[in-house]
């Protein structure tokens, strides 16, 4: 015994044993994710359970969990209960439902069963019982209002892209323009004008852009009259409701679906949660204005982090007399990474936004104070702090890079009559472009990682437009964005119905995982490829 | 060509040198950018005198208020209500007071409250209220001031003057005490009923109170609930009244309230909110007092702080409308601003060369304007943005308004606008700590072990596959980490608790099992299991450990803890169990943690120079005895600075606290319960919080701790690895 | 060719080389020699004033190429070295393509036309004698090629800019006797066209390649003189001892 402590493999193998543990604990993240987040799209089938009190619930089941009995002797079988979405929230009020598993009397898979995804109020389980057109019955009975409706949907669609693109688009360009003539008035006055013909001139356009808006009105009432198709759906509790069509983004009956009318279903809600708007506070849709957010804020952010942090690198390497100066700064600089991120975003917000936007308000949109254009938080302000989070990586990956380059190679280019910067610009900067390279991807996987700065410099968690649109000037550099990470953190936290949201938050996070790891993934591999050179080229 | 060439190279030099410095600065300026914004909570208040002025009043001041502009002050004297000009001292023409009758007025209750009620020589008491309407024409600002007077009550019957009494807006009708006599109050209480139609009912009921007093009484303060009188008198006591049960006042305690027996009170009043009773006396000593819930006898009069006393008598008393502060001022012609909350007197100022009578502060706690007895007036601007805070306000314990003893409390903002700001930053700081703890305790033993056998005993191949893994650990987004912890892992915890408590007994004993059973496997099998892949044979073992504690929780709950481990928790440890809890904390943020302080440890565990450890092991050590007496010693100082830089994760980790916690900012040590980290209370109150106000700039405060905490440890740990790294070199 | 007087240089405090005067005839090779830390690299790298890159060194005396006075401040340093071109201990090539290393010099100074490059590029190939080997991968990396390979790649990197001298600071070093060999013949060769100053520690070599030979120590010159001359009957007793292996 005393030699199986000796030799110290117990040890050993308990300091694997902490090894494999952290290793199950990545592994099962991840794992739980996958299955979590890609789960959440496959069309599960619509079960109606018939309980032993003899009531009904249509619906999917969601979740199952053994139900605690604290007080119940040893030897009891655990009792189960399953969660199931019945939907309806407008009929029901709530959408999900406990039921304990013992006081299901009956189960059935109802081949008929219809699940429609609508653009408001949630889910709706049901039979479809008639198509109507203007009040009228066009087609009754499952199987003919089925194949009726598919014959009508995609108009029903199209009807109502038409009304939000006219709403939003025509609309809403009116309506900017008259906010920016109106800006432009003040403005005016601001500078003390009182009349003049340029005032004459916008108030006479101001009331051109109103006759515009009246012309619009009577075409959306006729688009929407255009359409008065509906479906009579009836559900549990001998209850009919009736949905226009337009209100339908998706109808399917899961239960009579094959594998590959199910993929099909599958594939066109992830295309739809990519590409497609929020519905429902976030809980449902997709979750394209977060991804568009994200990946424009990383682009901002390294547009600005590469340069700077080249900068600054090539200063303190490159052009800086070594001393105890640099050295300081160097540290100094190598800490600031480990500065907590919360404290770049109040930074942010102190000096980005209150000094500089305030400024910037003040100079050039005095007519529109007291509501801040740039004097609040925004996409610009939220990439340029996340610049200065991450610059320090940059800094630090180039500067590891220029370290590493033999000073034989600077020699040989000053040798041969080149001057310094000939000899940075055509040999040091090719030679350390891999090791910018990696900066940049680990800057840009950190900042898409990061949420707490965003959250007082600028996200929201529904933003009305992009940042990139088709008004003057396209680029809007003052708004508000929406963020896949901050967008985590609202629905799973501030959301009102937790339970419809966390599927959907699950697919979220593996998306926002997903971006991160490949990231990571590329500068690992990069970097491999980097010490592979600079060991065959050091001899 | 040469002259372009070399001016190319000038430039760029010119471009790098001063672009890449101003980078670096700029980044470095971060720090004082935010010190910049935290600087005024701490700046001196000052007061700049504005103006003296001599009025002409047509008799002593016996009160004094001012309009939200400064532009119009109004005086209590004997002929009513007297308005002056704060331009020129202009006594300015207005409505006199009416239902006089050839009284005069000899007392008036403390302005400054909407309505209050002057005394009258008569036995009278007028209810009168002050107002001022704002017009701009010609857009310039126009203040303009009226006086509105109530119908006189009849306080007392046998009509002597009224010269201390107290007016309150109580919820039920308007109340007035007014002192008859040495030893007597009366109480007038007026319930106006409306009705649908006609007139509006007045009902005067009338309580007539003597009180214990030894003495006489010299100052009355009724609170605008209507709930306690309080009366202090020429010997020093200070008399409790309960009015709660409005038929039925009675005295509810006594007292001695001045520096010593004897001393009078010579001002009493109230701070905005009525809750807290500052109590001047007449040998100039200022306190402020509260009143607790005593054990037994209901509420006491308990004295919260002492402020700087003045010299002589304290002889008029004001309180700000904005926040805790008020000022005093004594028979010399000295005012004093204090602040309530922190107990700090705040400035001195020189006021008048006379006695001063009356006091008042602005509305908007702006300015402070004394009255002299000759009825000269001073003006003065007061600078003082954020007087509830000082050292002791954000780290010390404070005595705040309804609490029955000083406690850490941070509690920004409230319902009503009289809510006392609570900005302790302890309860942050202390549950900022609270975090780092759980999460280290959970992060160091995984993450060093893990390293030690990364470094050390693992196959080179196998460290290939790790060391990548590791960095994707480092590389999870903490809002990923902290949606997790808080809504699967928090749920999921709950139910395993005791099951998780024996897993790292279970699992280690496993393991220990599990070696023991692989020396009685046959060498051959043995042998072709490669040193140091044992990694790969312990997945499964912990999995199984894992595994059996939880069974093993589960039956332990049910046998020992009475099936019930929270009922358990609570009635054997006094513990309570939230769902979010520093366990969940702990295991998310060590997570976050773990590959960091893994990194750097297996960094300076691996560059151990390797002919030290061939040395050991030619010697005849074992492997685990060379890496614990050479390679552990020699990297310990790596091992140190891994810790502190996972410290330093830990302290500003925000998203993980954020949504892993229930952010109840208590101050408790039980890993049962949750906290409210620093970084996460930026995160969330920052995005409401007005600029440039206290709260702000607190906040504010808060991320400059946290910067100078991490950016303190973190250096340190970069000069332990310098030093390290030399240290290598030279062995 | 290089007339150098009075020479005195310091590191710091340090002196390093001490009132050398010596003149190196055109065209031919000349040798340093001397035990290690003499002082032999940094005299070469003085010729064309590599020494300025190190912080604290201070010169002084005078150095003449071609009757250019070298530290004249209206000369500037790129054109000087330029002129005086330099072949390091340990090849460096830069990672980029075999052209492309070559093509290097030229394009600094100005050069575009891609046939006038095409010339250059081959023609300082051949010369330094790696034409046959790479000709038909000019467009691969110089990391790939050999340790001699890239040193005489280095060396047609360096007489690509025609220079008038060429300094080789113990060019074979790193380098095996058969790659040595070549760049050995290549001197031969090349000091038809140039004025070459060899750094070496390896005596055979020095006695070998060139036609004059200087010995340093201790910063000082003890001898200079044509190499057979220098070799066979030294007149210094320090020489003698070291270049029959007493020391160094």
């Amino acid at each position: 015994m005393k030699r199986f402590w000796k030799s110290g493999d117990p040890f050993i193998w308990l300091t694997g044993g902490a090894l494999a543990i952290s290793l199950l604990m990545v592994a099962g993240l991840v794992l739980l994710v996958l299955l979590n987040g890609l789960g959440f799209f496959w069309p599960s089938p619509i079960v109606l359970l018939t309980l032993s009190d003899g009531t009904e619930l249509l619906g999917q089941v969601t979740q199952r969990e053994a139900i605690p009995q604290p007080d119940a002797p040893p030897g009891t079988s655990t009792r189960y209960r399953i969660q199931v979405n019945v939907g309806n929230r407008d009929l029901y009020g709530a959408d999900f439902v406990w039921v304990e598993e013992a006081a299901i009397a009956r189960r059935d898979v109802p081949a008929e069963a219809v699940l429609i995804e609508r653009r408001e109020w949630g889910n709706l389980y049901g039979f479809i019982k008639e198509v109507r057109d203007n009040e009228r019955a066009v087609a009754s009975g499952p199987e003919a209002a089925w194949s009726a409706l598919q014959a009508l949907l995609p108009d029903a669609t199209s009807t109502f892209k038409e009304i939000r693109r006219i709403e939003k688009k025509e609309i809403g360009a009116i309506n900017s323009t008259q906010e920016k003539i109106r800006l432009e008035l003040k403005k005016l006055q601001l500078s003390g004008q009182e009349g003049g013909s340029e005032i004459a001139r916008l108030d006479k356009e101001m009331e051109g852009w109103a006759a515009k808006y009246r012309e619009q009105e009577p075409r959306l009432a006729t688009v929407r009259q255009h359409s008065r198709q509906a479906l009579i759906v009836s559900v549990i509790g001998n209850k009919e409701t009736e949905l226009p069509l337009q209100q339908i983004v998706r109808i399917i009956r899961p239960n009579s679906m094959g594998v590959w009318s199910k993929s099909g279903v599958y594939l066109s809600r992830l295309w739809e949660f990519i590409s497609g708007d929020p519905r429902e506070s976030n809980t449902e849709g997709g979750v394209f204005p977060a991804i568009f957010g994200t990946v424009m804020m990383v682009m901002i952010m390294s547009l600005l982090v590469a340069p700077l942090g080249v900068l600054a690198a090539f200063y303190l390497r490159e052009y800086a007399k070594q001393g105890v100066l640099v050295s300081t700064v160097r540290i100094a600089v190598n800490n600031l990474a480990g500065v907590p991120s919360i404290v770049f975003g109040v930074f942010g917000l102190g000096f980005f936004i209150y000094l500089v936007g305030g400024s910037i308000d003040r100079l050039f949109y005095p007519e529109a104070l007291p509501t801040p254009t740039f004097g609040t938080g925004g996409i610009l302000w939220a990439s340029l702090t996340l610049a200065l989070l991450t610059v320090p990586v940059v800094i630090v990956a180039t500067e590891e890079g220029l370290a590493a380059i033999p000073p034989g190679m600077r020699e040989a280019s000053l040798a041969l009559g080149a001057t310094k910067f000939e000899t940075t610009w055509r040999v040091v900067l090719p030679t350390v472009m891999p090791s910018v390279l990696t900066g940049l991807i680990l800057a840009m996987a950190r900042a898409a990682g990061e949420v707490a700065p965003l959250m007082i410099t600028g996200v929201v968690k529904l933003a009305p437009s992009l940042p990139i649109d088709g008004a003057w000037p396209f680029l809007h550099l003052e708004r508000k964005f929406m963020h896949l990470g901050f967008h985590i953190y609202d629905v799973g936290f501030q959301s009102p119905n937790v339970d419809a949201a966390r599927p959907m938050v699950y697919t979220t996070v593996l998306l926002l995982l997903l971006v991160v790891l490949v990231l990571n993934l590329a500068t690992i591999l990069i970097r491999n490829r980097l010490r592979k050179k600079y060991a065959s080229s050091a001899f | 060509m040469i002259a372009r060439r070399l001016l190319l190279d000038r430039l760029a030099r010119w471009v790098v040198t001063l672009g890449g410095a101003a980078i670096i600065v700029s980044i470095l300026a971060i720090l004082f950018v935010i010190a910049a914004e935290v600087s005024p909570l701490f700046r001196k208040p000052t007061a700049v005198l504005l103006g003296a002025l001599t009025t002409n009043l047509d008799s002593a001041p016996l009160a004094v208020g001012v309009d939200e502009y400064r532009e119009i002050v109004y005086v209590v004297t004997a002929s009513g209500v007297q308005f002056v000009s704060v331009k020129d001292g202009s006594v300015l023409a207005s409505n006199r007071l009416q239902g006089l009758h050839g009284a005069t007025v000899v007392g008036t209750s403390a302005l400054g409250r909407g309505p209050f009620a002057l005394g009258l020589s008569d036995g009278r008491a007028i209810p009168a209220e002050v107002g001022f309407s704002v017009t701009f024409p010609e857009g310039r600002r126009r203040v303009e001031a009226e006086l509105t007077a109530g119908d006189p009550i009849a306080v007392d019957p046998e009509r002597r003057p009224v010269a201390r009494l107290a007016y309150a807006s109580t919820p039920n009708g308007p109340m007035t005490a007014a002192v008859v006599g040495p030893n007597a109050i009366v109480l007038v209480t007026v319930k106006e009923t409306k009705a649908l139609i006609g007139p509006s009912m007045k009902e005067e009921s009338r309580e007539r109170l003597t009180l214990p007093v030894e003495g006489e009484i010299t100052q009355l303060a009724l609170d605008g609930r209507g709930e306690n009188l309080f009366a202090g008198t020429s010997s020093g006591q200070v008399i409790r009244v309960d009015l709660r049960n409005p038929n039925e006042p009675k005295v509810a305690g006594i007292t001695a309230a001045t520096i010593r027996p004897g001393i009078g009170v010579s001002t009493m009043g109230f701070l905005i909110g009525d809750r807290t009773l500052v109590i001047g006396d007449a040998m100039g000593s200022v306190s402020s007092w509260q009143l607790v819930q005593a054990d037994s006898e209901g509420q006491r009069l308990a004295k919260v702080h002492d402020f700087l006393a003045h010299t002589g008598p304290v002889v008029a008393f004001a309180p700000s409308r904005r926040d805790k502060g008020f000022v005093t001022a004594d028979a010399a012609g000295i005012a004093r601003i204090h602040y309530g909350t922190t107990g700090k007197t705040l400035l001195t100022l020189k006021a008048a060369d006379a006695g001063l009578s009356a006091v008042t502060f602005a509305p908007k706690a702006d300015s402070v304007m004394t009255i002299d007895t000759k009825g000269g007036l001073s003006h003065w601007t007061v600078e003082n943005p954020h007087p509830e805070i000082s050292w002791g306000s954000l780290f010390g314990k404070v005595w705040y308004e309804g609490y029955p003893a000083p406690a850490y409390v941070w509690q920004s903002t409230g319902g009503t606008d009289d809510f006392e700001a609570k900005f302790s930053l302890a309860p942050l700081i202390f549950g900022t700590i609270k975090g780092t703890f759980y999460a280290l305790l959970f992060a160091i033993p995984l993450a060093l072990l893990g390293a030690l056998y990364t470094s050390q005993f693992m196959h080179p191949t196998l460290r290939g596959i790790v060391k990548p893994t590791v960095e994707i650990m480092a590389a999870l987004p903490s809002v990923v980490l902290g949606f997790l912890a808080g809504l699967w892992l928090a749920p999921l915890v709950e139910q395993v608790v005791p099951g998780l408590f024996l897993m790292p007994i279970v699992t280690t004993l496993l393991i220990l099992i599990a070696v023991l059973c692989w020396r009685f496997v046959p060498i051959g099998v043995r042998s072709r299991v490669k040193a140091g892949t044992e990694v790969a044979l312990l997945i499964p073992i912990v999995i199984l450990g894992g595994w059996i504690s939880f069974q093993l929780g589960v039956t332990i709950e049910r046998l020992l803890l009475s099936g019930d481990y929270r009922g358990w928790l609570l009635s054997v440890l006094g513990l309570t169990y939230d769902q979010r809890n520093s366990l969940v904390v702990g295991i998310a943020m060590g997570f976050a943690v773990i590959p960091i302080i893994f990194t750097i440890a297996e960094d300076s565990l691996s560059n151990v120079p390797q002919h030290l450890v061939a040395g050991s092991l030619a010697l005849g050590a074992t492997r685990w005895q060379t890496t614990l007496r050479v390679v552990l010693p020699t990297a310990s100082p790596g091992i140190f600075s891994a810790i502190m830089i996972g410290f330093g994760r830990a302290v500003g980790e925000t998203m993980i606290v954020l949504m892993a916690t229930g952010n109840t900012p208590v101050m408790d040590w039980s890993i049962f319960n949750g906290f409210r980290a620093l970084s996460a209370n930026i995160a969330v109150e920052l995005p409401e919080a007005p600029e440039g106000g206290t709260l702000f700039r607190i906040l504010f405060l808060a991320a400059l701790l946290l910067f100078v905490m991490t950016f303190i440890v973190n250096t340190l740990a970069e000069l332990v690895r310098l030093k390290l790294r030399q240290r290598y070199r030279s062995l | 060719m290089i007339e150098i007087r009075k020479l005195t240089l310091k590191y710091g405090e340090k002196l390093a080389l001490q009132d050398i005067s010596l003149d190196i005839p055109k065209h031919q090779v000349t040798a340093f020699i001397g035990p290690s830390g003499c002082g032999k690299t940094t005299l070469l790298r003085c010729l064309n004033r590599m020494n300025d890159l190190i912080d604290g060194v201070t010169v002084s005396g005078t150095i003449r190429i071609g009757g250019l006075d070298i530290h004249d401040p209206a000369l500037e340093i790129t054109e000087l070295r330029q002129r005086v071109g330099m072949v390091f201990q340990k090849s460096n090539p830069f990672p980029k393509t075999i052209y492309d290393n070559v093509a290097y010099g030229p394009r600094i100074l100005g050069m575009r036309g891609q046939s006038t490059l095409d010339e250059i590029v081959e023609r300082s190939l051949r010369a330094a004698a790696l034409w046959n080997e790479v000709q038909d991968r000019l467009r691969s990396s110089a990391l790939s090629l050999s340790g001699g390979q890239q040193q005489r790649l280095c060396i047609a990197r360096a007489i690509a800019v025609e220079p008038e001298v060429l300094l080789m600071d113990e060019p074979c070093s790193a380098l095996d006797p058969i790659a040595t060999g070549k760049i050995e013949e290549l001197m031969a060769d090349l000091k038809q066209q140039y004025t070459i100053v060899i750094v070496t520690h390896n005596m055979q070599q020095a006695a070998r390649v060139s036609d004059y030979t200087a010995f340093l120590y201790l910063g000082q010159l003890v001898e200079y003189d044509l190499t057979k001359q220098l070799f066979v009957k030294p007149s210094k007793q320090q020489t003698e001892d070291y270049i029959t292996g007493r020391f160094g």
